[in-house]
């Protein structure tokens, strides 16, 4: 890497971490300062889950930060072997937490060949962006072909730029919506990509003409 | 430190995302003699408060989502130019500074703690600071 190209990212890290970071930090300061002064029993009883779900927060994005910094750590071991695809779709949305079922169509039967464990987190950005950015029901196809599967991720929503879904993959882009609605270091998505890729397969975005985005995930199946 | 006896207290609306920053500000604000009289996660609600409870001032966070807080702001500036506005980010990069300074409308960074916030309040209420301050 240049030294100009190391020093847009340098920049570009510290935006984010300055962004993402500051609010739970100085709030979980003032919060602290005021528990210190709180005489009411009641106050003490709101600002202590608060501080802890602020120092959650933090604990949660310095585990983004730490991965982005050396990606290879988070790659998975041992010899590829078939997974099914929907499993590790509602493992994946189980874990973020976010409301309903999403709605699992196609061959649903199909299984992508993956080194162990390692599905369920390839999917989980791109399904907690499609939950984020887009509106629910968001529509997920899984299409088995011969030596290969194919998962799209289809969500509805506002229009994408060009911009957000070329920079998409890159490590700290946070495209413009996600910037004003929602915390995140902008590191899921190149996660994503690099245990598809060891994986031997491919992740795409592109932005759908009505708005909204497709994501479309092909790995390696039988 | 509370609000002269006698003095009518600044009444705010604060306006924020996140539900913890609002918890933090309606403790301290209280605490230095303001009254958060609502608060609002978002724009859109933020301007529908103000048109029923006519706020003093408002403590507008920028970055959110609905309609975010530069849109929120010229929207009241337009339909109640009387309230007064404060501009509350985590940030504040090349953009949100001019933005800002073009929309006169004072900027504070968000802090532990709430001096800087106070004093922008009342410096655009016109209400004086309590002496010794």
């Amino acid at each position: 890497m240049q030294p100009e190209q190391l020093d847009v990212l340098r920049k570009r890290v510290m935006a984010v971490v300055g962004h993402e970071l500051r609010t739970p930090v100085t709030t979980l300061r003032g919060l602290a300062e005021t528990l210190h002064a709180a005489g009411e029993s009641e106050i003490r009883d709101e600002i202590a889950p608060a501080m802890a779900r602020l120092a959650a927060r933090v604990e949660s994005l310095l585990d983004d930060l730490l991965v982005a910094a050396d990606l290879s750590t988070v790659l998975p071991v041992g010899r590829p072997r078939p997974a099914s695809v929907e499993h590790a779709i509602r493992v994946a949305w189980s874990d973020l937490g976010h409301d309903g079922e999403p709605d699992v169509r196609g061959d649903v039967d199909a299984t992508a060949i993956v080194p162990p464990g390692s599905l369920p987190r390839m999917l989980s950005p791109l399904l907690d962006n499609a939950a984020k950015y887009g509106k629910a029901p968001f529509e997920i196809r899984i299409r088995r072909a011969p030596g290969e599967v194919t998962i799209e991720i289809e969500s509805e929503g506002p229009p994408v730029s060009s911009i957000d879904v070329a920079l998409a993959f890159e490590p700290f882009y946070r495209g413009e919506q996600a910037v004003t609605t929602c915390a995140g270091l902008g590191v899921g998505l190149p996660v994503s990509r690099t245990l598809v890729e060891q994986a031997g397969g491919s992740v795409t975005l592109e932005s759908r003409d009505a708005g909204g985005i497709v994501a479309t995930v092909r790995l390696p199946g039988q | 430190m509370t609000a002269h006896a006698g003095d009518d207290p600044i009444r705010v609306v604060v306006v924020d995302d996140e539900p913890d920053v609002l918890l933090l500000l309606k403790l301290q604000l209280r605490n230095e003699g303001v009254e958060v009289v609502a608060v609002a996660q978002d724009g859109s609600d933020a301007i529908r408060l103000c048109h029923e409870l006519h706020p003093d001032a408002v403590v507008m966070d920028l970055l959110m989502g609905g309609v975010n807080g530069f849109e929120a702001i010229a929207t009241l500036q337009r339909d109640l130019p009387g309230t007064a506005l404060v501009a509350y980010s985590a940030v504040a990069g090349e953009r949100v500074r001019s933005e800002m300074e073009r929309a006169n409308v004072p900027l504070v960074l968000k802090s532990g703690r709430p001096t800087a916030l106070v004093n922008a309040l009342r410096e655009v209420t016109g209400r004086a600071a309590p002496s010794g301050d």
